[in-house]
């Protein structure tokens, strides 16, 4: 009886003290030291970096030609310029 | 390169809440968080306007002065975006932007916070373009399809302009010139004060002597 017991409060004990081992993380990162007012995340690659996709409806340029970019983008905002399509 | 920038037309605007929803279904952004809204002001009253509100990826942004934990950065294109797996869903940003744009979804029971999102300018985030990760933390990168976001794209009436503060302002001013009014509405003279009835141009500084 005494034997049950002790092997139950054991089994209960374990389990607290085994609880704490689940969890994550939660610093930043090892491979990222904090500094004060500057960007700590990962970087991000420009729009023009990439070919433009299967989805780009005709704006054509490529990986890596800023120019490119820059012209399809220039034509699309004439796009919202209704009195450019009327005259 | 350019400086990204939206403009609202207040005299176009319908409140039809077009952009609102091109927003939603465009990043299948879940409920309860809004990257774009309408707000009406004196709405019901002769003489309403509306304006279409969300993130304007300000030059000097207050978002990115409070986080505690520096996840936010600006691109060339002077897009204010942030590092979801960096942000702690403080809510710093929250209180710091004027426009109400960053929104948290809720991230368990008891309301709990999740992580912040906000309107991205249709240029996804830190992660490779066009991947299964962006699309899931941050939406479509439309940018980098060759694009302009998608709420000033299907905006009915083009009240709403988005892309290079330059082309949209140009595109503003010969449509507020061809019209002979709405500079008074959204403008100078809003900001600053107008003459009674005035779409006048501000007066002339004095010429130095």
């Amino acid at each position: 009886m005494h034997m049950k017991r002790a092997a139950g409060i054991a089994a209960i004990a374990a389990t607290a003290l085994l609880a704490g081992c689940g969890e994550q993380g939660q610093s930043i990162g090892q491979a990222t030291t904090y500094k004060q007012g500057k960007y700590q995340g990962k970087p991000d690659t420009r729009p023009y970096e990439n070919a433009p996709g299967a989805f780009s409806q005709g704006a054509q340029w490529n990986a890596g030609d800023k120019a490119g970019w820059e012209s399809a983008i220039k034509r699309r905002q004439q796009g919202q310029n209704e009195y450019v399509k009327a005259e | 390169m350019a400086r990204m920038k939206f403009l609202c037309d207040a005299e176009r605007c319908i409140e039809c809440n077009g952009c609102v929803t091109a927003c939603k279904q465009e990043h299948e952004v879940p409920w309860g968080v809004n990257r774009r809204r309408v707000v009406t002001i004196n709405d019901g009253v002769p003489g309403e306007r509306s304006i279409s509100v969300a993130c304007m990826h300000c030059s000097d942004a207050p978002c990115m002065a409070v986080c505690p934990v520096d996840c936010f950065y600006k691109t060339d294109e002077g897009v204010v975006l942030h590092d979801k797996d960096l942000c702690i869903g403080c809510g710093y940003c929250f209180y710091a932007c004027p426009f109400g744009a960053p929104q948290f979804p809720q991230a368990g029971a008891f309301g709990l916070r999740g992580k912040m999102d906000k309107c991205t300018f249709c240029a996804g985030g830190p992660e490779k373009d066009h991947s299964e990760d962006e699309w899931k933390k941050y939406g479509r990168n439309r940018l980098a399809e060759g694009k302009l976001p998608a709420c000033a794209e299907m905006c009915s009436t083009k009240a709403l302009l988005g892309g290079d503060g330059d082309v949209v302002a140009d595109i503003y001013r010969n449509r507020v010139l061809k019209r002979g009014r709405g500079a008074e509405v959204w403008g100078w003279s809003s900001a600053y004060g107008a003459p009674k009835g005035g779409s006048q141009a501000p007066a002339a500084a004095p010429a130095k002597s």
